[in-house]
């Protein structure tokens, strides 16, 4: 019993990482908490249910045709709404990403649906047994992607010039902007990758969950939460966050009461506020004057 | 003086309403170092800041290189060699010495920069010694170190120097000095700013006095130097 919560756990834990990242990467480049960063999530898995079962599109490509989509809704948000405006209206900021978080779910419940969808495995097959443990071939899928996704996004970043000039932005904006930097070129990319990511975590959690237009605001929730708990700003704190929150879910879950599991981890979230404002991972970086 | 790399007509910075420079009207040519001084407050920073374009909201004409400035974004303004190092250093703290050093060369869209880097860390044998550490674990001397590699290596056409002296240990400013020297000889453009007037007018060709945000006297810096009236403006005596 324990090994298969702990295993489920894992699986929960790594989409909540992977939703964690795009908070984690729009933040630290763009400095707004994109509170629309949920539904690109659920986008994806909608969009993913929708190619595969009413359009009959073949998975290899409707995986990629949904995460592409969720990485145009990205862009589109950020260059719509985001890219002309007042950098320093923080609040101004958060409000207009959570506009765009109910206009895409709106638009998501018009076009495709209200209808709860069971999208198919990314592969068809028996679990993997392992012992006495049972792991969804789709569990497999998920962790995976986890690491492929968050390994290229290290490569990015410390290998790329683009990459590098993205943390340059993020570390200090100003000597970023005297390097000759673009800032808005670093935020298109960075809401690039968190529809990228994002979308990938959607379309990989829905044949698990379910795909249904309502979904974006509670993903996003928990992504939120993830990145919270490891250091908003840090792609490992998300990787540790998001699986702290799974495992803590799930032990809750099998242990105690389904019921509590979302109580449980909003409570986690409130002592991390209380306790260690800046994280799990997140300190106070060495800042000379 | 032979072709500006920079001239200045009239120009005004402002803060919100706060008018930070005033009708500033200057030229900058080939290969000059020309120093700004004046006390604190004065509005040598701000003029940096509109002339890099980080403080956008400015009237008058800026002409660099015979183009216009007012079109060109702070970016295609370091695109161009116009190369600000800022007050503070701003060194990218949580980023290594070398990471650093390449991204000054960001603008420049140059492939292999190993060699580069080398000759930067060159200048300043501490750096050489730190390249590995963290930018934010150096001390204030060695990071205006660093923000000046950093700037090197952008190839500047004209280089903005931001109190390079601030905050600085002695033995430190005179490395950083010979530093500022060895890029006169070759012919790199200097516009510096210093609020240490004695340092300022000694690695100089002219001078600009500012007070209140606008220039009140311009002449050559060895003029300066002898020169009793100026000298109670400039150092305060």
């Amino acid at each position: 019993m324990f090994q298969q919560v702990v295993i489920s756990g894992i699986t929960v834990g790594a989409i909540y990482a992977l939703i964690a990242i795009g908070f984690t990467i729009v933040f630290s480049t763009v400095r707004v908490v994109n509170f629309a960063h949920g539904e690109f999530v659920m986008v994806g898995g909608l969009l993913y249910a929708w190619l595969t079962i009413v359009q009959q599109i073949p998975l290899a490509l409707a995986i990629p045709l949904a995460i592409a989509a969720c990485v145009v809704v990205a862009w589109l948000s950020y260059e719509l709404c985001l890219a002309g405006m007042n950098k320093d209206n923080h609040i101004a900021q958060v409000m207009v990403t959570l506009g765009l978080g109910v206009t895409i779910k709106g638009l998501a419940q018009v076009f495709i649906g209200k209808d709860t969808q069971f999208p198919p495995s990314f592969s068809s097959g028996s679990p993997l047994m392992l012992g006495s443990m049972s792991i969804s071939q789709q569990s497999i899928w998920i962790v995976g992607s986890l690491a492929v996704l968050l390994g290229l996004l290290w490569a990015v970043m410390q290998k790329t010039r683009i990459g590098k000039g993205m943390r340059a932005v993020a570390i200090n904006h100003y000597a970023a902007v005297l390097m000759g930097i673009s800032p808005k070129r670093a935020a298109i990319i960075a809401f690039v990758f968190a529809g990228l990511i994002g979308g990938a975590a959607g379309a990989l959690l829905s044949p698990v969950a379910s795909a249904h237009y309502d979904n974006g605001m509670f993903l996003g929730i928990k992504g939120f939460a993830a990145a919270i708990l490891g250091g908003l700003g840090h792609p490992i704190g998300a990787l540790v966050g998001g699986l702290i929150l799974g495992l803590v879910e799930s032990l809750t879950a099998g242990y105690l009461s389904s019921a509590y599991k979302d109580a449980v981890s909003l409570v986690l979230l409130l002592a991390i506020l209380l306790f260690r404002p800046q994280g799990l991972l997140g300190r106070a970086l060495p800042n000379k004057l | 003086m032979t072709e500006a790399v920079l001239s200045v007509d009239k120009l005004s910075a402002f803060y919100g309403k706060l008018c930070a420079v005033r009708d500033a009207s200057f030229e900058i040519g080939k290969g000059e170092t020309v120093c700004v001084i004046g006390p604190n407050g004065a509005g040598k920073t701000s003029l940096l800041k509109a002339l890099s374009g980080t403080l956008s909201k400015t009237t008058g004409v800026v002409r660099y290189r015979g183009q216009v400035a007012a079109g060109l974004s702070p970016e295609a303004r370091v695109r161009r060699g116009l190369i600000h190092v800022p007050e503070g250093r701003q060194v990218f703290a949580s980023m290594t010495v070398e990471e650093n050093i390449e991204l000054g060369a960001y603008a420049r869209r140059v492939g292999n920069l190993s060699g580069e880097i080398e000759s930067a860390l060159r200048l300043f044998p501490r750096l050489m010694e730190r390249r590995k550490q963290l930018a934010g674990t150096l001390s204030g001397g060695e990071q205006q170190m660093l923000a000046m590699a950093r700037a090197v290596i952008g190839h500047p056409q004209l280089l903005m120097l931001d109190e390079p002296s601030m905050g600085v240990a002695p033995i430190m400013v005179a490395e950083i000095y010979k530093q500022v020297q060895a890029l006169r000889e070759q012919g790199v453009t200097i516009l510096l700013v210093e609020q240490n007037a004695r340092i300022a007018l000694g690695n100089s060709d002219r001078a600009l006095v500012i007070a209140s945000g606008e220039i009140r006297h311009q002449a050559r810096s060895s003029e300066l130097l002898k020169d009793g009236a100026v000298a109670g403006l400039v150092f305060g005596h």
